[in-house]
């Protein structure tokens, strides 16, 4: 079974995650937070 | 989100997506089909079960088949067209506002494939969020 976490709610702070840039480099969106509010949207997929 | 990032960004919200797949196909979609986002590569779901989300069960699925059915007219109406898909397709989708402490300040979860928010709720968030920083 994965290892899902509860819900995040209003005033939780955000996950560390580490996903892959276009180029397929790791990084942690998070450091994108500080540039200003972000839209941080989960897609089901590409295509 | 792409079909709205102008009124998204008016409002100051950087526009980030994450999906399933690997680095090829983020750079694919958005390349040709969103690229006015930055788009990061999931390539397993472990993102997506730290933010709390889950693939869809045969329960979500019968419960909200109307709703599916809708949301991909929809989709087709706005002239989106379904490639080759990548990663989990049963995974449900979730949209948040996270501001720049790395507070989340607005969550919405997915409750059916194809089940995004209305942008104009997400405009609504930003104003309130630039308001009160």
């Amino acid at each position: 079974m994965p290892n899902i976490a509860g819900r995040l709610n209003i005033g939780d702070q955000a996950p560390p995650i580490t996903v892959e840039d276009i180029h397929g480099q790791p990084l942690d969106p998070a450091q994108y937070w500080a540039k200003g509010p972000t839209l941080m949207s989960f897609l089901r997929h590409f295509g | 989100m792409e079909l709205h990032h102008a009124e998204l960004q008016n409002v100051g919200l950087q526009l980030l997506a994450v999906g399933l797949g690997e680095a090829k196909h983020a750079e694919r979609y958005c390349g040709k089909l969103a690229p006015s986002l930055t788009c990061f590569a999931a390539t397993t779901n472990d993102p997506y079960y730290s933010w709390g989300l889950h693939q869809a069960t045969m329960t979500d699925m019968r419960t909200h088949g109307f709703d599916i059915l809708k949301a991909s007219a929809k989709a087709v109406l706005n002239g989106q067209t379904q490639g080759a898909a990548t990663g989990d397709t049963a995974m449900l989708t979730g949209t948040f506002i996270v501001d720049q402490k790395g507070i989340v300040r607005y969550a919405y979860y997915g409750k059916y494939v194809g089940d995004d928010p209305a942008f104009d709720v997400l405009v609504k968030e930003a104003e309130l969020l630039k308001k009160t920083n």
